[in-house]
């Protein structure tokens, strides 16, 4: 039997298209229907199961310092996990979110220090660290996409080299340690919560997840983000510019991951060299628990958020009903492969 | 010291190896030392009185040159250097890797130093390199990490982990009334030092008949997960009082956690080292303790050392490794002279 891999593992517009099934209509059981109508959204199920069982557990997830905890632990995946959904439904795979994060932090700090001490604003020396942070995420996001498009190199290969060389670059910038010397407002920005309950970074993490959710689900851009992922080669033949559309998917994941190296910083005051550092995986986690295929074209936002909150979750909820803290990543790592089980298990009730 | 991408496995700042066979191995060196010493006095002897105006020259290799731990080592050495009349040679990779140190210290051998102290980045890997020094009747000595078979090395200097896990267990008893849980957020398990700074705060803590504790959290030194982590322990333990986060990372984001859940000032958090990121936490009270880990004097001791190997008084230096103890810096005594010139410098 021939195994398909990924597309991510083979350049892109060469991947075949999954085979489709055609579903023979008649002599399907009533309670397929029921399987239908959960969807894709079975996971919020699994979610509030996850949600009752902790709970039920110790009641103190129910508290207010439980979810500050969950919804603050989430922000910087929830970010990666966006732009890495992007990157997925393509059939690609973006590596390297995880070390654009820690080398944006560091590069903004860095900046944002040598302008406080040649006495720049506080207020401007904060917005100049946010527009260095987002635009070097992007043009790094932009490379990737440029290699992966214009050398025809898998996406694999092309975001684990720049793990490799983003991820080593925050060592060579203010000697490799980490930068303190910030305006008070990224200090502010990640202790300030609205009515006690939601922090700034979880909200803006949000609307950025609603945002990009709006663009995938409502815009032609996302269709043919789709397009693509479901099959590279009729996309082409559709007359869908996939190569450029491939940039802007790889210079999305870049610019999120730069806002996610603010929103990490703002909530330590201090840009740290190895922040982000195996993000990556976590965000995949996240994005293939919520219900995204890795080969391509099947996937939706409200997963992925609610795949981010599922991992944000069990850091929090194991702690709190006790369980040794080495089991959290075994937790997690069960989850994922029970999580896509599950998916393709009802995939292929839904065909039938 | 981070432990971060490809910078696994670290000291004080790398790995350790405290094992009966490690100690066996040293004792048989010392016999074979001390048969064969009578040729390698007169050697030196002789060395010493052709170059009797030339200066010795010590090369110090340090784990990374970036590092504010190994940058305090260095000053110590160098200042020790300035005393004694020798030259002091620091060169190092500025990241933590085997690949990068090893071609530095067959380099190094190039040059024909005197002696050579060095931070090795794996305790087998480089035993070859350094062996190649040996084998040239250049001494070696070890600082903060060393190798897994000490029996060629002229001296080994490191910081003693159980004790500073202990001395971190004593500062939150003590902060505590001796009352009341306590927890670890540790880094990675399997990581020789912390796992040994670890055991030293369980063994102390079983000292004290009305504390517990509560849970051993891994963060694989990520900040925000020990930030989440010290958040959670609060929730599930109302008579918390302490939590030990036994490296940079951990403390840091253990303290931001304890300090976001509004339990400053009632939940103490020691930490290990004392970066400036750390000691900036230390004075806010973020962080209550820092257990302060004495690289100046690791590298005096070092340059002391090679300097007794090369004058022929071999006998100065002790056979076993030398394990020197940490200091406890907390929020109270931190602007006191006598602590805070133990807070690691960024400038060589």
């Amino acid at each position: 039997m021939r195994v398909k891999l990924p597309s991510a593992f083979s350049p892109p517009g060469t991947a075949t298209a999954p085979a489709v099934s055609v579903a023979p209509a008649a002599e399907r059981p009533a309670w397929l229907g029921v399987v239908d109508r959960i969807g894709d959204f079975w996971i919020v199920g699994v979610l509030g199961l996850m949600v009752l069982i902790f709970g039920l557990l110790n009641t103190q997830l129910f508290t207010k310092g439980a979810w500050l905890s969950i919804s603050n632990f989430s922000v910087e995946y929830l970010l990666l996990a966006v732009g890495q959904l992007f990157v997925i439904l393509t059939g690609g795979i973006d590596l390297s979110d995880g070390a654009i994060l820690g080398f944006t932090g560091m590069v903004s700090g860095a900046v944002m220090q040598s302008m406080l001490s040649s006495h720049a604003g506080d207020v401007l020396t904060t917005s100049v660290g946010f527009v260095v942070a987002m635009a070097l995420g992007a043009l790094i996001g932009f490379v990737n996409g440029f290699l992966i498009t214009r050398l025809k190199l898998p996406p694999f290969i092309v975001t684990l080299g720049s793990l490799t060389a983003v991820g080593a670059a925050p060592s060579l910038i203010n000697g490799g340690t980490e930068v303190s010397n910030l305006p008070p407002q990224i200090g502010n920005i990640g202790i300030s919560a609205i009515g006690g309950w939601i922090y700034t970074t979880f909200l803006i993490a949000i609307v950025a997840a609603v945002v990009f959710g709006l663009f995938l689900h409502r815009t032609r851009f996302g269709l043919r983000t789709y397009a693509i992922g479901s099959n590279g080669l009729s996309a082409r033949r559709a007359g869908i510019n996939v190569d450029r559309h491939l940039v802007w998917v790889y210079t999305i994941s870049g610019f999120l991951a730069g806002l996610a190296g603010m929103m990490v910083m703002a909530n330590f005051s201090v840009a740290n060299p190895l922040a982000g550092q195996n993000d990556e995986l976590d965000a995949i986690a996240a994005v293939v628990i919520g219900g995204a295929s890795l080969f391509g074209g099947r996937g939706h936002m409200l997963g992925t958020v609610v795949g981010t909150m599922i991992i944000s979750l069990l850091v929090t909820g194991l702690v709190l009903v006790n369980v040794n803290g080495a089991w959290t990543e075994v937790a997690t790592g069960v989850i994922i492969v029970a999580a896509v089980t599950v998916d393709q298990v009802r995939l292929r009730l839904a065909e039938r | 010291m981070k432990i971060g991408r490809k910078k696994l496995p670290l000291g004080n700042k790398g790995w350790r190896y405290r094992t009966a066979a490690a100690g066996a191995a040293a004792m048989l060196a010392a016999t074979a030392l001390t048969t064969g010493a009578t040729g390698a006095g007169t050697a030196a002897s002789s060395a010493t009185t052709r170059h009797a105006a030339k200066k010795y020259n010590i090369v110090l290799i340090p784990g990374l040159t970036t590092d504010p731990f190994y940058i305090t080592m260095g000053v110590g050495a160098k200042a020790e250097a300035a005393k004694l009349g020798v030259n002091l040679i620091w060169k190092g990779a500025t990241t933590w890797s085997v690949t990068l140190q090893t071609p530095i210290v067959n380099a190094t051998l190039a040059s024909h130093p005197d002696a050579l102290l060095i931070a090795p980045t794996d305790a087998k890997a480089l035993f070859n390199p350094i062996d190649a020094f040996v084998k040239s009747s250049i001494p070696v000595i070890t600082v903060d990490t060393t190798l897994a078979n000490q029996s060629i090395l002229t001296g080994a200097i490191s910081s003693d982990n159980i004790q500073g896990g202990e001395a971190a267990a004593k500062a939150i008893a003590a902060a505590a009334h001796y009352r009341g849980a306590v927890a670890v957020i540790n880094v990675v398990k399997g990581v020789t030092t912390t796992d040994l700074r670890q055991q030293g705060f369980l063994q102390q803590m079983k000292k004290y008949p009305h504390m517990t504790v509560v849970a051993t959290e891994y963060d694989n030194d990520n900040q925000t997960t020990a930030e989440s982590q010290a958040r959670a322990l609060i929730l599930a333990h109302k008579n918390l009082v302490g939590i030990f986060g036994t490296n940079l990372y951990s403390a840091a984001g253990a303290g931001k956690g304890v300090q976001a859940a509004g339990m400053k000032g009632r939940v103490f958090v020691a930490g290990y080292d004392a970066e400036p990121s750390e000691v900036k936490l230390l004075k806010q009270g973020v962080i209550s303790i820092l257990v302060v880990q004495n690289p100046a004097m690791e590298g005096k001791l070092g340059v002391q050392y090679a300097y007794d190997a090369l004058t022929g008084h071999k006998n100065l230096i002790p056979k076993k490794e030398v394990l020197l103890p940490n200091i406890i810096a907390t929020t109270q005594n931190a602007n006191n002279p006598k602590i805070s010139k133990y807070f690691y410098k960024t400038k060589l």
